[in-house]
Parts: C-alpha cells; sequence; structure tokens
C-alpha cells in the first residue's frame, strides 16, 4: 500500500514540476546559446541585454525550483491529509504511518530531483551540462580526504534536512487539525512558536551543556545533528499519534 | 450486529454534536438518517467512517473499533467533492481498484457509460453534478459491507436523484447495510426499511417504517415534519 500511495503522490504533482523544470531547462539553454553568440559578436547591444534578461531569468527559476519545491510538498500534504481530498485519503485502507511516510518519501523524490535539475540548468547555462556534477564530485572527494568527521556529519545534514523541515511541518499541522476552526492559522501559529521554543531550547543547551566541550565545531555539530534529528524523529511520531487517534476533519 | 454505537458523544469546543447516541444498525438494512441541518448526522458519519474522532462512548462495525479493519469494508460518500482534481475519471476507477479489494472496476465503468460519463474526461473540468455522479458511483461499486451516504441526492436535479437512487438500491448487497442522511425524506422514502431521527445531537427515533405507519399512522415524512416543526 505504500507503493501505491507514493505512486499517487508524484501522479498528483508530476506536471507542475515538469513544466517548472522544462522552463528553466529551456531558460538555461537560451542563456547559453546568447552567452556564445555574444561572445563572438561583441558590442552588440541587443545580445548583451537579452543575456541579462535571460541570466535574470534563470536565477529566478533556479531559486523557485528549490522555493517551490518545498511549497508544493507542504500544499500536497495538507490538500491530501487536511482538506477535503482529506476525507478519501482518511477513509483508505492504509495506515497513517503509511500516509505520511509516502508523503514523507514522495517529498524526498521532489528534491532530489529539483537539485539534480538544478545542477544540470547551472550546467548547461554554462555550456557544460555535466561540469556541476563533477566539480561537486571533486569538492567532496576533497572535503572526505581531509576532514573524514566533518564531511560525515554535513553529508548527514544535508541528507536530512528535508525529514528535519518536513517533520516540523507535519507536527504543526497536526497541532492544527486540533483546532475545531483556523487549522491553517493554528499550524502557522505552532511552526513559529515551535522555532523560537527550538531557539530558547539550543541557548541553554549551549550555555549549560558541559559534558562536551563545545569549543570544538565538530562537538557541536554532533550535538546539532542529533538534537535535530531527535526532535525530528519526535515530531514525526507525534504527528502520527495525533492524525490517528485525534483526526479532527471538520 | 453490523453497527453498535454505545453512548457516542462529540463536541467542538463548548458546542455539543452528539450526545450520548447509542444505536445497533443489523445488516441487509437501508436506513435513513434524518434529521435537519446542524443535527448530528454528518457527525455520526464521519465518526463511522473514521474521520472524526469521538470525544466519548465506542462506535464498532462489524465487532471492530473504527479503524483500518473497518474502512475495509465501509464505502463512505461525503456531502463534498473528495476526489482528486487532477485525476481522469479511469485515473479514479484505477485509484479505487488499487486501494479496496472489494471494488469493482467492470461496475464502475458500466454505470459511467449509462451516464455518459466519459472515463477520459478529467475531473477538474466536469461540473459539480457530474463529480458528485462519478463519487457514487465509484462508493456504490464497492461490495462493501456498510455503504455511508451523507446527502447523496443534495446536489443533484430531481431526475438524477432517481437514478442515483436507483444505483444504491441495485448495487447493494443483501447482505450490507445502507446508511443515508439526508433532510429530503420525501424523495427516499420508500426505499427505506428503517429510520434514525436526530435532534441537537441526541437520538429521537430509531423505528422501522412499517412501524411508523401503523403506529402513527403517517408517512415519515409527515412525522419528521411533526417532530422537527419550527
Amino acid at each position: 500500500m505504500l507503493g501505491k500511495l507514493i505512486k499517487y503522490d508524484l501522479m498528483a504533482d508530476w506536471k507542475k514540476y515538469s513544466a517548472l523544470y522544462a522552463a528553466t531547462l529551456l531558460v538555461s539553454i537560451m542563456l547559453a546559446v546568447t552567452i556564445e553568440i555574444s561572445e563572438k559578436m561583441t558590442n552588440n547591444r541587443f545580445l548583451e541585454l537579452m543575456e541579462i534578461v535571460f541570466a535574470s531569468v534563470f536565477m529566478v527559476l533556479i531559486s523557485a525550483i528549490l522555493i517551490l519545491t518545498i511549497a508544493f510538498t507542504v500544499m500536497r500534504f495538507y490538500n491530501n491529509v487536511m482538506k477535503d481530498e482529506g476525507y478519501l485519503t482518511h477513509t483508505l485502507p492504509v495506515h497513517t504511518w503509511q500516509i505520511m511516510l509516502s508523503k514523507l518519501i514522495s517529498s524526498y523524490i521532489w528534491f532530489l530531483s529539483a537539485v539534480i535539475v538544478g545542477c544540470i540548468c547551472i550546467g548547461l547555462s554554462a555550456g557544460k551540462p555535466l561540469e556541476v556534477f563533477r566539480v561537486i564530485i571533486d569538492g567532496l572527494n576533497n572535503m572526505m580526504d581531509s576532514d573524514r568527521q566533518s564531511f560525515a556529519i554535513l553529508a548527514a545534514m544535508v541528507i536530512l534536512s528535508p525529514f528535519f523541515l518536513l517533520s516540523h511541518i507535519y507536527f504543526c499541522f497536526a497541532l492544527g487539525n486540533l483546532s475545531s476552526s483556523r487549522k491553517m492559522g493554528t499550524s502557522v501559529l505552532a511552526f513559529f512558536g515551535i522555532n523560537i521554543a527550538e531557539n530558547i531550547l539550543s541557548a541553554f543547551a549551549i550555555e549549560y551543556i558541559t559534558l562536551v566541550d563545545l569549543q570544538k565545531a565538530e562537538n557541536i555539530m554532533y550535538l546539532t545533528l542529533a538534537a535535530s534529528f531527535l526532535f525530528a524523529v519526535g515530531y514525526f511520531f507525534a504527528a502520527e499519534r495525533i492524525f490517528a487517534k485525534k483526526l479532527n476533519l471538520e | 450486529m453490523l453497527i453498535e454505537c454505545k453512548n457516542l458523544s462529540k463536541s467542538f469546543g463548548s458546542k455539543i454534536a452528539l450526545n450520548d447516541v447509542s444505536l445497533n444498525v443489523e445488516s441487509g438494512k437501508i436506513v435513513g438518517l434524518l434529521g435537519p441541518n446542524g443535527s448530528g448526522k454528518t457527525t455520526l458519519i464521519k465518526i463511522l467512517s473514521g474521520i472524526l474522532t469521538a470525544s466519548g462512548g465506542e462506535a464498532l462495525i462489524s465487532g471492530k473499533p473504527v479503524g483500518i479493519e473497518t474502512k475495509k469494508i465501509v464505502s463512505y460518500l461525503p456531502e463534498r467533492t473528495y476526489l482528486n482534481d487532477w485525476m481522469s475519471v479511469k485515473q479514479a476507477v484505477s485509484f479505487f481498484s488499487d486501494f479496496y479489494s472489494d471494488f469493482s472496476s467492470e461496475t464502475a465503468y458500466g454505470m459511467l457509460e449509462r451516464l455518459n460519463i466519459d472515463p477520459a474526461e478529467r475531473l477538474k473540468t466536469m461540473s459539480k453534478g457530474t463529480r458528485e455522479k462519478v463519487q457514487l458511483i465509484l462508493v456504490m461499486s464497492r461490495n462493501a459491507e456498510l455503504y455511508l451516504l451523507d446527502e447523496p441526492i443534495g446536489g443533484v436535479d430531481p431526475a438524477a436523484r432517481d437514478y442515483i437512487l436507483k444505483t444504491i438500491i441495485s448495487n447493494y448487497s443483501e447482505n450490507a447495510s445502507v446508511i443515508i442522511s439526508t433532510h429530503l425524506i420525501s424523495d427516499i422514502e420508500h426505499v427505506l426499511d428503517d429510520v434514525i431521527f436526530i435532534k441537537y445531537g441526541s437520538l429521537m427515533l430509531h423505528s422501522t417504517v412499517d412501524e411508523i405507519r401503523e403506529q402513527h399512522g403517517k408517512s415519515v415524512d409527515a412525522l419528521f415534519r411533526e417532530v422537527f416543526a419550527c
């Protein structure tokens, strides 16, 4: 059932992502062609203007890929779990954890595709589509050779960051679900409230934790990673329990 | 017993939507869940379908608490459009077929054809009435043990109402029960076996249609107007 849930989640949004990726790919190709021609035809004001226009649109689209991926995945969860579509989602013979895990996995797939398309587009705009991947791989290799520990922590942070963000958002939506009205408003308030509480807790932790030497940067990284992971797991399970036991689709 | 509700309550803040409702429904019945707007009909159906949690009491379906096992045997039609509008009708049929083992694609396509609904058409481009018909077809194409239909004829024209009622009667199996929530009583009275009257979240009456006619000498519609007179 988990596979089927993921399949329909991906099917729901693939057209939106395809349009965004196609637009970014097209603009990156046009930017690369414009740069190529303007290098050959110097002092052409029209080409210079086009280069600026395409570069600006390209920057907007590259940023939009990341921002819209977050927006689309969050809206997908909200619409499919808490709005009218939730009437179908929650009457399927599946467990609540399967619904939530399917949303998380499909979001990961979209985040990964956004990164891949983003890298390809950046490479295309420079006329070397796979160059960005080579630079990233070289950079990662160098980092791994020089400081294996920091590399492992950083890699874990990057890989887990969507989980940290999404589980936090799912938990806020779950708290919003408990409200009899203004579910979205309650969710937004919960998001900011929890963020503030987390920041205060971090400040206290840094001030008072004496078990580990926080003068060392790598210890702070370990602690941040462990705390973020524990919080994210806690949020995910708490959200799952709330949706399973206190579902409130009015 | 197919449905057992024991002291079921639901409140939203200070507002009581269901107040200590206890009732049993047997298999093989078409039951009208009747009451004015805001009486608690939808709340009761939502609790039985599992999309709302009761504040107190217990609801059992086929002896099991509402959960994944009851969702396998309950086919629920809400009063709103719940289908994902990015889907075509064909994709919606596949969706139901993928998730419900008791769903018959053949039955669904048969009903779609009779209503001249193109399976390739996207739900987004359909009128609200047609989307509601698609939804009803999907719900009634399941071989479920319990059908929970919340206002299935509320948003459609009188001609379509007859078709919908015929669809409901001809598609549920003899061992299954259908609970229909509506305030359009005269339209459905002739298909009902039992009726449940709900007022202000409390159970007012649970009786067979025949008993109402014998004891009160009135139709269900006439009794409803008397009980719920403003």
